[in-house]
């Protein structure tokens, strides 16, 4: 095998008593792609960020095309041709596509930039590397596929023999994943090596050529992908044998529970959020709702949680309309809620764990006699539902803000269930968890169906939807496009839909 | 973090060692400020040619040497504590309320006006009656931004700080006119009578100067500890200051709780105020709060805005004050280094406070960049 264009070393980084990376060794082959498998907080983005310079590393060696380097600043990493496409874009949304581009280029005229060179040589390089772009459109006009394509041409514009793309599938579509997949494929044939850093072994198995597992910040492995099976990551991720595919039993649903009748929502400077929707939730049924990011699901789930009140529609809670939703009465109509937003909403961080288990619950019966908080019955409280959903804390009063995000998900949840006497919204429920914490936050939301609460499940995670759901509606740009059957065969239906085809146009 | 961000093998351990530093750096830091303002100090009065260690063991005994001394130190904390327990209730729901100034003139001016009036009350319900008359004074001041805050998202900083003007001249206004004492006297001072005995808070640690206000602060901040600790309303008055979003999602009412806790904090300044006439000066003088309004700021902030922490430095706010009057007068030390003294602790301690809420959040930015590898 011939030198590796990159190799790192024992590479060891800690922050406080935490070991992100411990002696990871990492090499990259010329023309390879090469994928960094993990979990959340298995070190990977750690890991790229030492390599794009933006951590120094305690300890450990990086070579670069042989040569020892030293990255001090992503402007070495840069000079070296290695190039960065981050998780969350890095673009001036008001800016075109041209200035996004300009933007960090060296001029050959300071103080002027070179407007009508780079316009020139922009057109031939995106021909080149099959990635099509009208260079005058402004970035916030651009749908997130295309936005990331505006970043992959900013890095290879200034020059990248290296390409680290940190979890670049996130934002797509599932036919946008296709039309990547077929890009990188592309620029690894012009000499372009690429990292793809993901924690999700499908599109590893299917788009690189050899794979490198995290675990807790140690390397468990390099393997070749032709050896790879979906189990033997999976286990190497995890550390033990997990179930991959597991679908729920579907039906049970009985009556009516919900009814949305023409629901708005005009927000001021933003417009038309969510546009005349009609949905039935019933008793006893999981509803999935797919889109893509930012197509109105989290607005949908404040309106029926009564968190943002609605502009025009109706909505019904078993026949009769609820006037003026607040999340108070909604809570009292029986209504659990798991907010996308765990961190900020979900939780008060500097709380401690057993008082935000009654964070909602503070003026009721039995927590509350004459205005004072009965520690005594909030920790009894505590100690019981820790144990129910298995939340590993130090203490019922440590902070909820240290624990992990599992955690975090799993005192929500646990305050959630206590109140979902009829109802429960759930938006990503497992964003960001790993597979153990996801398996069991499923199993928990699956037995809510079993005990016939309605259940409204909102997610980008179509795996999840089609695990769970009875049925799905497709929400795009605040509409409601169709709605079809929980399973496999809806999914090429879902994915045009989630696109902005409409379920009668598809059929 | 489930199989987490790597994390060792004793997370727990982990946990409660991050929280012991928390608790240290809390008591710690605001002693570190005093030093360094003592030492920045000791700087200043050795280049008036004054020797620093004099003037410190002239300001020592000012504070200490007798029972009087110390009964003065109370006297001085008194308005300070109550000021500062009212703030540290509104900081802790993420109200920036700098208007205790205008609420302790508004406060005062109300409680005064009571004060002076000759009913032939009992001295019990004269004092409340005139300490009632301060709170709802100083509260109707805090009323107004608080409702402007909640309502309106009106920036309460520049309104209260704009109030404190307002608040300022109504006063300088009743002292000139309608509550003037003996207007028609040759030299009439801008100040209203003096109260009636009956309103006069009674002196409980004769000879010294120490009056029944101390205990009242004393009192004030178990009553407050009990609300935001122990009761309901506390947790909901804090969530809102630690996380709005999460307040509104919980089903509190956010903006009810912002103008209690504005109101409540603005009658306590107005009770302070009002204290001070009752127990001290005994008439209301134009411009006659020396800026407690805004010490008071310094100390909700050093006290971590829990009533134990505001009481001690309260205390100490009064000893510095109090042994920097006697350092001014037996060491000779010019009276404006003694200001310099006072604004450096100040300086000091509103940095500490900074440091201290800094801290965590960079564990914590650095911890989230992590989980979202």
């Amino acid at each position: 095998m011939p030198a590796p264009l990159l190799e790192m070393r024992q590479i060891v980084k800690t922050f406080g008593p935490l070991r992100a990376n411990d002696r990871v060794d990492f090499e990259v082959q010329t023309g390879e792609i090469h994928a960094l498998l993990g979990e959340n907080g298995a070190g990977k983005t750690t890991l790229m960020n030492i390599l794009y310079g933006l951590y120094q590393p305690d300890a450990g060696e990086i070579y670069w095309k042989g040569e020892k380097i030293t990255l001090h600043s992503p402007r070495d990493a840069i000079r070296y041709r290695i190039g960065m496409i981050h998780q969350h874009l890095m673009l001036v949304p008001n800016f075109t596509v041209l200035e996004n581009i300009l933007v960090g280029l060296p001029s050959p005229r300071e103080p002027f930039l070179p407007i009508n060179e780079t316009l020139a040589r922009l057109e031939d390089f995106a021909a080149q590397y099959g990635l099509p772009i009208d260079p005058t459109v402004k970035v916030k006009q651009l749908p997130l596929g295309l936005q990331q394509r505006v970043e992959i041409l900013k890095a290879l514009f200034r020059g990248a023999d290296l390409l680290i793309l940190d979890e670049p599938t996130a934002v797509l579509s599932p036919l946008e994943v296709e039309e990547f997949f077929a890009v990188l494929k592309n620029l690894v044939g012009k000499g372009v090596s690429i990292i793809f850093i993901s924690h999700k072994l499908d599109e590893v198995l299917r788009i690189s050529d050899r794979i490198t597992v995290l675990r807790q910040g140690r390397r468990i492995g390099t393997i070749e992908t032709r050896h790879a099976t979906q189990q033997i990551l999976a286990e190497m991720m995890v550390g033990r044998a997990v179930a991959l595919d597991y679908s729920f039993p579907k039906g049970g649903a009985t009556q009516p529970i919900l009814e949305l009748k023409g629901i708005s929502l005009i927000r001021p400077k933003v417009g038309r959020v969510l546009k005349d929707l009609n949905l039935t939730l019933h008793s006893g049924e999981i509803l999935g709702i797919a889109g893509i990011d930012g197509n109105g699901q989290e607005e949908l789930a404040d309106v029926v949680c009564g968190l943002i009140p609605y502009t025009e529609g109706e909505m019904l809670l078993e026949g009769r309309p609820i006037r003026n939703p607040t999340p108070q009465k909604m809570k009292d109509c029986g209504l659990g809620y798991v907010p996308a937003d765990r961190q900020s909403v979900g939780l008060v961080k500097n709380f401690s764990v057993a008082h935000n288990l009654v964070l909602k619950s503070l003026d009721d019966p039995p927590y509350n006699t004459y205005g004072f908080l009965r520690e005594k019955v909030v920790r009894l409280n505590a100690q019981q539902v820790l144990r129910e959903f298995d939340i590993r804390a130090a203490d019922l009063l440590q902070p909820v803000g240290e624990l992990s995000g599992g955690n975090q998900q799993k005192v929500i949840l646990g305050r959630e269930l206590q109140l979902a006497k009829r109802l429960l919204v759930a938006v990503h429920p497992t964003r960001g968890l790993d597979v153990g914490a996801t398996e069991s936050v499923h199993r928990f939301l699956y037995s809510q169906k079993e005990k016939g609460i309605g259940l409204l499940l909102i997610s980008a995670d179509l795996d999840e939807l089609l695990a769970l759901s009875d049925r799905i509606a497709v929400l795009f740009r605040g509409e409601i496009l169709g709605v079809v059957p929980g399973e496999t065969d809806s999914l090429p239906a879902i994915s045009r839909m989630m696109l902005g085809e409409r379920l009668e146009a598809i059929v | 973090m489930e199989q987490g961000a790597p994390s060792g093998s004793s997370p727990s351990r982990h946990h409660s060692w991050a929280r012991w530093l928390n608790y240290l750096q809390i008591t710690l830091l605001p002693f570190g400020a005093v030093f360094a303002a003592l030492v920045i100090g000791a700087i200043l009065i050795a280049l008036t040619g004054v020797e620093p260690g004099f003037a410190y063991q002239k300001m020592w005994e000012g504070i200490a040497k007798s029972n009087y001394q110390v009964g003065l130190v109370l006297v001085k904390a008194t308005p300070l504590m109550i000021i500062g327990l009212g703030l540290g209730f509104v900081f802790n729901s993420g109200v920036f309320n700098i208007g205790a100034e205008g609420q302790l003139y508004m406060g005062a001016l109300l409680g005064t006006a009571i004060g002076i009036q000759d009913w032939g009350l009992p001295a019990w319900l004269h004092i409340s009656l005139s300490l009632l008359g301060g709170f709802i004074g100083g509260g109707l001041w805090g009323l107004l931004p608080g409702y402007l805050k909640a309502r309106h998202q009106i920036n309460e900083v520049i309104t209260t700080i704009l109030l404190n003007y307002i608040a300022i001249y109504i006063v300088s206004y009743f002292t000139h006119g309608p509550l003037r004492d003996n207007p028609f006297a040759e030299a009439a001072l801008p100040q209203t009578p003096e109260v009636q005995a009956s309103s006069q808070l009674p002196l409980i640690w004769p000879p010294t100067r120490l009056h029944a206000g101390f205990l009242l602060g004393l009192g004030l901040a178990l009553l407050l500890y009990l609300i935001t600790y122990r009761m309901a309303f506390g947790y909901k008055a804090r969530a809102v200051g630690s996380s709005p979003a999460a307040a509104h999602y919980a089903g509190m009412n956010t903006t009810l709780i912002m103008i209690i806790v504005m109101v409540v904090s603005g009658g306590l300044a107005g009770v302070a105020g009002t204290v001070e006439i009752l127990g001290v000066q005994h008439r209301l003088r134009d411009m006659f709060s020396p800026g407690l309004g805004y010490s008071a700021i310094a100390i909700a902030l050093m006290g971590n805005n829990h009533p134990l922490g505001i009481i001690l430095a309260s205390l100490l706010f009064g000893a510095l004050q109090v042994g920097a009057n006697n350092m001014q007068a037996l060491a000779g030390v010019p009276v404006t280094i003694v200001d310099v003294l006072q604004a450096t602790v100040i300086f000091f301690v509103a940095v500490s406070a900074m440091i201290r809420w800094r801290a965590p959040l960079r564990t914590l930015l650095l911890r989230n960049r992590e989980a979202s590898s």
